[in-house]
């Protein structure tokens, strides 16, 4: 049972505050979604869970199965099995996929990294996902369109096996066809390996293939509300506002209790 | 850019005392010591469409190059030494194009570069790539004689422990209409000292196409926060990245794997 357990974070960049007390656990085989207005620090938080030096901690703790890795570096984090899925995927001139990935999964596998399996599981992943060939080698997201910038950041995660999986919203870019690939094979993924998975989007459409187990309304860089799957759907009918005129004196309840729980 | 692999490779080391020879694609000849100045003079014409590939492994320290050039080619250059000064001269002419890839491995060096592209339609495709540990100082002069002539200059390199400075200029006179003149210059500098590029355009004619660029800096943090994220170490990401930027756009496989040897040798 892997847990990533986030305790009174609070984090900011350039001297402004953008998450405030935040609280969050996730456990292998959850999948939580985080939705609210932009703005509210959602993509901050994967980028902070992932060691971003481009922001300050201020307080609080992030803990994976126990083990604080606040002082890790990012390389670090990602080889305990945390995996990031961003959502403006970089474009790197020279560094072709293929090398990229080799480099990601030699450094992951060490002795064990054998190149045939790497070349047989890549081209099962590229044909499951629906990707052109030619992309393995071509410059790593250079000259791909939205979509596909998404697809490889969903190959990548199939090749590393991460157990926690944070995916900054995936859905953008993707046309209707390559959202059904990409959802499909995110909860395929989570049955394989019971995967603890933090999705962050604003949209119900990515969640008719991901099924969430809790859901989450961030607004002001804080949990204001948590829910099961009905919360998409009175988000989807009321949108944010209404919601958080509603959850504003109950969403700071809900902090408060889980830091009392503490 | 096109290129075209032609058949024949001819290469040249200057490794030891080279004596003149002819073959149906090049002329070169070599004098001990030009009169003037006491500097060897190596002279190579193309005559014919080829690969050309020079060798120079540190056994001359001052050199003067003369390559004209009189039909297609490509030519690949292998520089490695501990201290040199060395002076390139290309003229084209025939409406030729050449492509020009060069690699310097070396500690010190000064290095002149001058290219006339001397008939309508010559066409040069410069990419030199360097890994800098002291110093090295380049200076480009770029003559677009003829109209319509075409230019097209990369310098890329990294600065690992030294100090690189870059001058280029471009020049198009009056009345050379329909050239393109592009310079594209960066040196990645993974040390605080000083590295400078001076890109310079001549240009008195309003008839052309003119562009240059220079960057001076580290690898972007976030290029270097993504390749962190899939677990690859500040070192191994540092060594993906030369690789890109070095690798990229160089065409000889001798060429390649020694780049990839030293980038290896330095960040691994």
């Amino acid at each position: 049972m892997d847990t990533l357990k986030i305790t009174n974070l609070s984090v900011s960049v350039d001297d402004k505050v953008i998450i405030k007390d935040f609280n969050l656990e996730i456990k292998s085989g959850e999948i939580h979604v985080i939705m609210g207005p932009n703005g509210t620090g959602k993509s901050t938080l994967t980028k902070v869970i992932m060691g971003d030096k481009n922001y300050q901690v201020l307080k609080g703790d992030i803990k994976f199965n126990d083990k604080s890795i606040k002082e890790l570096t990012t390389d670090e984090r990602a080889r305990l099995g945390i995996f990031l899925g961003m959502q403006s995927p970089l474009e790197i001139e020279g560094v072709t996929n293929a090398d990229f990935l080799r480099t990601a999964i030699s450094t992951k596998e060490q002795d064990n990294f054998k190149l045939f399996e790497f070349i047989k599981e890549l081209d099962k992943t590229v044909d499951y996902l629906k990707m052109n060939k030619d992309m393995i080698h071509r410059g790593l997201n250079q000259g791909f369109s939205g979509g596909e910038r998404k697809k490889n950041e969903i190959l990548q995660m199939y090749m590393l096996k991460p157990k926690c999986i944070l995916l900054d919203e995936i859905d953008s870019g993707l046309d209707v066809d390559s959202l059904k690939i990409v959802g499909n094979a995110v909860m395929d993924y989570y049955k394989e390996y019971n995967a603890s998975i933090l999705v962050i989007t604003h949209y119900q459409r990515l969640l008719n293939y991901i099924k969430p187990t809790h859901v989450h309304v961030m607004n002001n860089g804080t949990i204001v509300k948590s829910g099961g799957a009905e919360l998409v759907k009175e988000i989807e009918q009321n949108g944010y506002v209404k919601n958080n005129k509603k959850v504003e004196s109950l969403g700071t309840c809900v902090v408060k209790e889980m830091v009392s729980h503490e | 850019m096109s290129l075209r692999k032609w058949l024949v490779m001819n290469k040249i080391v200057l490794d030891k005392e080279l004596k003149d020879y002819t073959n149906s694609d090049i002329e070169v000849s070599y004098q001990k010591q030009s009169d003037l100045l006491n500097i060897p003079c190596l002279s190579i014409k193309v005559n014919n469409k080829t690969d050309l590939l020079l060798e120079l492994n540190g056994y001359i320290d001052k050199i003067n190059i003369d390559i004209v050039i009189n039909c297609d080619c490509n030519i690949y250059i292998d520089c490695t030494s501990d201290d040199m000064k060395i002076k390139y001269h290309y003229s084209i002419n025939n409406s030729s194009k050449c492509n020009v890839y060069k690699y310097n491995q070396v500690n010190h060096i000064n290095e002149m570069c001058v290219v006339d592209l001397d008939s309508i339609g010559s066409d040069i495709e410069y990419i030199f790539k360097s890994i800098c540990t002291y110093k090295e100082n380049y200076d480009y002069v770029i003559n677009h004689n003829c109209q319509n002539t075409i230019s097209n200059i990369t310098n890329n390199g990294v600065n690992k422990s030294g100090a690189m400075n870059i001058q280029i200029s471009g020049y198009i006179p009056k009345n050379i209409i329909g050239c393109t003149c592009n310079q594209n210059n960066r040196i990645i500098n993974l040390t605080n000292n000083k590295c400078e590029i001076r890109p310079n355009l001549y240009i008195d004619c309003d008839d052309v196409n003119a562009n240059h660029s220079a960057l001076i800096g580290k690898f972007d943090d976030n290029e270097m926060f993504y390749l962190n994220s899939r677990g690859i170490s500040e070192i191994d990401a540092t060594n993906l990245l030369i690789k890109g930027f070095i690798l990229n756009g160089m065409e000889n496989e001798d060429i390649l794997k020694k780049i990839t040897k030293d980038i290896d040798k330095y960040w691994r």
